[in-house]
């Protein structure tokens, strides 16, 4: 039984996102995996059981694919190979083992875009995890990678908020409210308002998020209403 | 219905057959749209609806110039009827909103498949950085240094110390004499036990959870995960691949419903959906 299940065999509620900042950068079956990861973690929110385990099925078999093909050629695979199979095993609920794996890659991360994911993924499963302190011990490594990335910023907020610094965190999100650029369609800020369930989880705690939200809603409607 | 009764009849109309249509809108409602549709906006619907009739003395309440009271009973007998319509008219951009709010799985997955980040950077953050560099200053160097030196799987101390910062050379040498077996097993028991308190205060007194080093999170499953924000996925600038590849032989999905993207050309998930097969290949690497 996998982690995400519980004693009745029913799944827990444990929800992320899988991003990329380029998503045309990633090659075929990383751009595959990334697909399934997301539908797994919303197959995992919604219960459904079926989905869970026909795309965990098909997971494996691209993880099989990836690590036959050496990551699909990939300049540094000793780091893509285990940061893919993070990402898996994240999405299967296996969190121990995703950041098990990720340890592996963070060890042959060799640029900072690299050190930058792999950190904020080991934030983000250490948050799943319940160690909101070492999610904030990793989000600082990884900020310092990449001190404009949003992702491992909204990782960060989140590990903050739950660390109990709830003004620090806020300050995050008040920053992102003064840069209108993040907020265009279909960019990285936006994919976390409408589906990250953690960040909606923090919503009406913060006020800095809950004016994000507002320029968000605002912004969608009147692009709506064009 | 003569213009100078028009007053009258509204008088009559706000005080006897307004409720009439509003409970009708709340039973039109609950048996078409199982609630979903405002019983307000029906209402609001229905009234102007009355309105219009009225101003242009239209079929089926006002083309035979009725009296205040046939017009009201015709309105009271015909309430009913009055919600109904409003349902009808304002049914389809009802459900479409509908759809629009339950995102489904085709919908989250495309949706994340082309997010990308902004060409925009965070503008004004020296109150992130401020606030960091408070929250940096809380996770001392002597704490990192414990943490990852303490771990209890000797083989994941690099590792730790790699991510937590503790990369000076005097971390070094602590991990090799703990290593070496320099220190006793209680003395590092203690030192672990006394980094993860020290870490735990100097984050704050809010914090409940105890802060556990990584060996200690790898072996034990702590309570019900708690998830927080999200992931990323790698990528190589400049390889330019974009050509399906053959990968899996059979359709990958089966129980999902994915679809296709018009931006990202390698996407085996859908692909696999659509087509069911895979086959082609990939062209040589730039450069």
């Amino acid at each position: 039984m996998s982690e995400d299940m519980n004693s009745t065999g029913q799944m827990k509620p444990d929800g992320t996102i899988v991003t990329a900042s380029n998503p045309g950068e990633l090659s075929p079956i990383e751009a595959a995996i990334m697909d399934a990861c997301n539908g797994l973690h919303e197959a995992r929110e919604r219960g459904d059981q079926g989905s869970f385990d026909a795309l965990c099925a098909s997971l494996t078999r691209l993880l099989a694919a990836y690590d036959e093909t050496d990551g699909e050629n990939h300049p540094n695979s000793a780091w893509s190979r285990p940061n893919q199979r993070a990402l898996a095993f994240s999405a299967m609920g296996k969190i121990q083992d995703a950041v098990r794996a990720e340890l592996i890659a963070l060890k042959y991360a060799d640029t900072p875009r690299r050190r930058e994911i792999s950190l904020g993924n080991l934030a983000d499963r250490c948050l799943r995890l319940g160690d909101a302190e070492l999610a904030v011990g990793y989000f600082l490594e990884a900020i310092e990678a990449n001190p404009q990335s949003v992702p491992v910023l909204i990782t960060g907020a989140a590990a903050l908020f739950r660390a109990g610094h709830h003004d620090e965190a806020d300050s995050i999100f008040l920053a992102m409210l003064g840069s209108p650029g993040l907020l265009e369609t279909g960019t990285e800020l936006t994919a976390y308002l409408a589906f990250d369930p953690n960040v909606r989880a923090m919503r009406g705690r913060l006020s800095g998020l809950d004016a994000l939200y507002a320029a968000w809603e605002t912004q969608e409607r009147s692009g709506g209403a064009q | 219905m003569k213009t100078h009764d028009h007053d009258a009849f509204w008088a009559r109309y706000d005080r006897e057959v307004r409720p009439i249509v509003e409970r009708a809108c709340q039973t039109a409602s609950r048996l078409h749209s199982d609630s979903t549709m405002d019983p307000g906006d029906m209402a609001a619907w229905a009234h102007t609806r009355v309105w219009k009739m009225l101003e242009n003395g239209t079929f089926p309440t006002f083309h035979d110039d009725p009296s205040v009271d046939q017009a009201i009973d015709r309105l009271t007998t015909h309430a009913g009827i009055l919600a109904r319509w409003s349902y009808l008219a304002l049914s389809r951009r009802h459900w479409k909103r509908l759809e629009r709010e339950t995102a489904s799985d085709l919908s989250r997955v495309e949706h994340l498949s082309v997010t990308k980040r902004a060409d925009a950077e965070i503008e004004h953050r020296e109150a992130v950085d401020e606030a960091l560099a408070k929250v940096r200053e809380t996770l001392s160097d002597s704490v990192r240094q414990k943490l990852a030196a303490s771990l209890q799987d000797k083989s994941e101390r690099r590792r730790a110390a790699m991510a937590l910062g503790a990369t000076r050379r005097e971390d070094d040498r602590l991990m090799n004499q703990i290593d070496a077996g320099v220190f006793k097993e209680n003395t590092v028991q203690q030192m672990r036990s006394r980094a993860r308190k020290h870490a735990s205060e100097a984050l704050g007194a809010s914090v409940r959870l105890p802060l556990i080093v990584l060996a200690a999170m790898l072996a034990m499953l702590l309570a019900t995960p708690v998830a927080e924000a999200g992931e990323q996925s790698g990528g190589r600038k400049g390889t330019g691949m974009s050509a399906p590849i053959t990968l899996v032989a059979e359709p990958i999905v089966c129980g999902i419903e994915t679809g296709g993207s018009d931006e990202q050309t390698g996407r085996i998930l859908r692909a696999g959906m659509a087509r069911g097969e895979q086959s082609g290949g990939r062209g040589p690497k730039p450069g």
